[in-house]
């Protein structure tokens, strides 16, 4: 797994960033979602790593990376200081300009890269998400249902935190399950990772953080830049074939098209664990778009 | 049962083939029945029903899947939806020798009288609903952002299995939680009753799971089949509840009107646990809406 990278640790500004760093030409940074942490590329890195500089982090809160102490605004766990730890991470490995592509929770992370630094962000991979600022201004029951861990991992202090604590894996396992559909996406020993970081109680409480700063202020900074900041770069958005993207939103690609000019991608017939479940597809759509 | 409301009786009710309701009865006159809600049985209701017993006969059963009450299996979504569950306490009055009697109800036990009053409307004479939304209106307003309030809703309506398995695992904390952040007064219940609750509320997790789940599922039929006919409660209402409105943005008063012709609205200081809390101005709405 990773063979021929570098494991680092970075310290930035706001925490620590555990990564990995392998391979040649130019650089892309990969970001993970939840529940999961860098593995989560294991199949993909090796083969992007032929073309590219791949870089591969755990987001902060997430992981092996650093859990700073969160504040009452939730802030720290903004995905706005969340990405700039990551921009932080690529000057230090020498690198001003790079891709980005991200899963889930890390696709927000890039996504907020590319809006907050266009100078730094050349090209944007997005993977199964639209922008928080649109998915809570459609919201409906049927979104909140489906998001469900939003609403749950949002809750006050400690709510939350408890019930991830008393059970872990019961979580980790729901997520895994329920949203993938390749049923070996999952290695014992990937999967037995995610369950053994989501143990600690610091990154559980993380976790939480992140999604409250969603609610609030990531939220309130997509509101912001709606209609005043665009994405700049060319933007690849792919999507489950069958997940609640797909059920929820009749043109998927339209949601990006409103932020950025240069969006192409599309569905992928697995689930939400895209990298995991479909890593050669992936891999060819990410040389493609990356070139 | 340590608890139990003074100078009532306790029986054992057959509601329906596989389920025995517990029901505290008291007092004699007119009938009414009092529904509790979540995460409580029916000793929720011992300050008001006290004084109602003093010129009513006044029936606190515990919800089929809560308290001392049976907690069938889930079937299906019917076992636990509101019109099975308002069946019940209208089969329940029935049996004590009521055809016709008032409903008043909290929390969940509010979402089981609205049901009732739309589905029995002969039989329910009086209706009044503690802090709580219709159930359409309720998801229409709790979500996006405003979600994280009422996370326990979308937990407990996923598929069997992860909420049965999170809540079963931090039961009292997820309990507890919402006796101590839902209240306005602590003192309102006390810390042997509040360890009541938590034991009756551990020992049902799989049946109010159920009762919530319904309301994500089929409970949104049956409002939505009402809608459409233009059903409405007919008899007359009481709503109180926090100020929701204000808090949610949203016109409480008005939401409502559309479910009933006959309201009288109000907003209460109280916390949610309103009938421990503020007994009297519970009380007083009561006897005023009998009085109707």
């Amino acid at each position: 797994m990773f063979d021929g990278f570098e494991a680092f640790d970075i310290g930035t500004a706001g925490a620590s960033v555990h990564g990995r760093v392998g391979g040649e030409g130019p650089p892309v940074l990969l970001l993970h979602g939840i529940p999961e942490t860098h593995r989560m590329w294991h199949r993909v890195a090796p083969r992007l790593a032929d073309h590219h500089t791949v870089v591969v982090t755990d987001l902060r809160g997430y992981g092996d990376s650093g859990k700073p102490p969160s504040t009452a605004d939730h802030e720290p766990y903004s995905m706005r200081a969340i990405g700039a730890d990551q921009l932080e991470v690529m000057r230090r490995l020498g690198y001003d300009t790079f891709s980005v592509v991200g899963h889930d929770r890390g696709a927000r992370c890039a996504y907020r890269l590319a809006l907050d630094h266009p100078e730094a962000v050349t090209r944007l991979g997005v993977i199964d998400v639209v922008p928080v600022g649109d998915a809570y201004d459609r919201a409906d029951k049927d979104f909140s249902l489906a998001y469900w861990q939003w609403s749950f991992l949002a809750a006050p202090e400690p709510v939350p935190e408890q019930f991830i604590g008393a059970a872990p894996a019961t979580l980790v396992d729901f997520m895994l399950d329920t949203w993938a559909e390749v049923k070996d996406a999952f290695p014992a020993e990937v999967r037995a990772e995610y369950v053994a970081k989501f143990s600690d109680p610091e990154t559980v409480h993380a976790i939480c953080e992140e999604f409250r700063a969603a609610a609030t202020l990531d939220y309130e900074q997509d509101e912001a830049d709606r209609g005043h900041r665009r994405i700049e770069c060319p933007v690849l958005f792919l999507w489950s074939e069958h997940g609640a993207v797909a059920k929820l939103y009749d043109d998927p690609l339209a949601m990006w098209r409103a932020w950025a000019g240069d969006v192409r991608g599309g569905p992928v017939p697995v689930g939400h664990f895209i990298p995991e479940e479909a890593p050669e597809e992936t891999t060819r759509q990410l040389v493609d778009f990356l070139r | 049962m340590t608890f139990a409301i003074p100078g009532f009786d306790y029986q054992r009710v057959a509601v329906d083939d596989d389920v025995t309701l517990n029901v505290a009865v008291g007092g004699t006159g007119r009938p009414i029945v009092l529904l509790h809600g979540f995460p409580q049985t029916h000793v929720m209701w011992r300050h008001v029903a006290a004084d109602l017993a003093a010129d009513h006969t006044v029936i606190c059963p515990d919800l089929r899947g809560y308290g001392a009450s049976d907690k069938p299996a889930a079937r299906d979504g019917d076992t636990y939806s509101k019109r099975t569950m308002a069946a019940d306490i209208v089969t329940l009055a029935g049996k004590l020798g009521h055809e016709r009697f008032a409903l008043a109800g909290h929390d969940r036990g509010a979402l089981v009288a609205i049901r009732a009053g739309l589905d029995h409307p002969a039989t329910i004479t009086h209706l009044a609903t503690l802090d709580v939304l219709p159930t359409l209106d309720m998801w229409d307003i709790l979500h996006g952002t405003t979600a994280a309030v009422a996370f326990h809703l979308y937990l407990m309506a996923q598929p069997p299995g992860l909420p049965e398995q999170m809540i079963s695992a931090s039961a009292d904390a997820f309990f507890g939680y919402f006796l101590d952040v839902w209240t306005q007064s602590p003192q309102a219940i006390p810390a042997d009753l509040r360890a009541e609750y938590l034991k009756a509320s551990r020992e049902a997790v799989p049946s109010i799971i159920a009762d919530y789940r319904a309301s994500a599922g089929i409970d949104i039929e049956h409002d939505q089949a009402d809608r459409a006919a233009g059903s409405r409660l007919t008899m007359p209402v009481t709503v109180v509840q926090q100020d929701w409105g204000a808090a949610l943005g949203y016109d409480a008063a008005a939401l409502w009107r559309t479910w009933a012709a006959d309201l009288e609205h109000r907003t209460t200081s109280a916390g949610h646990f309103m009938a421990e809390e503020a007994p009297d101005e519970i009380i007083k709405m009561l006897r005023s809406l009998l009085a109707r």
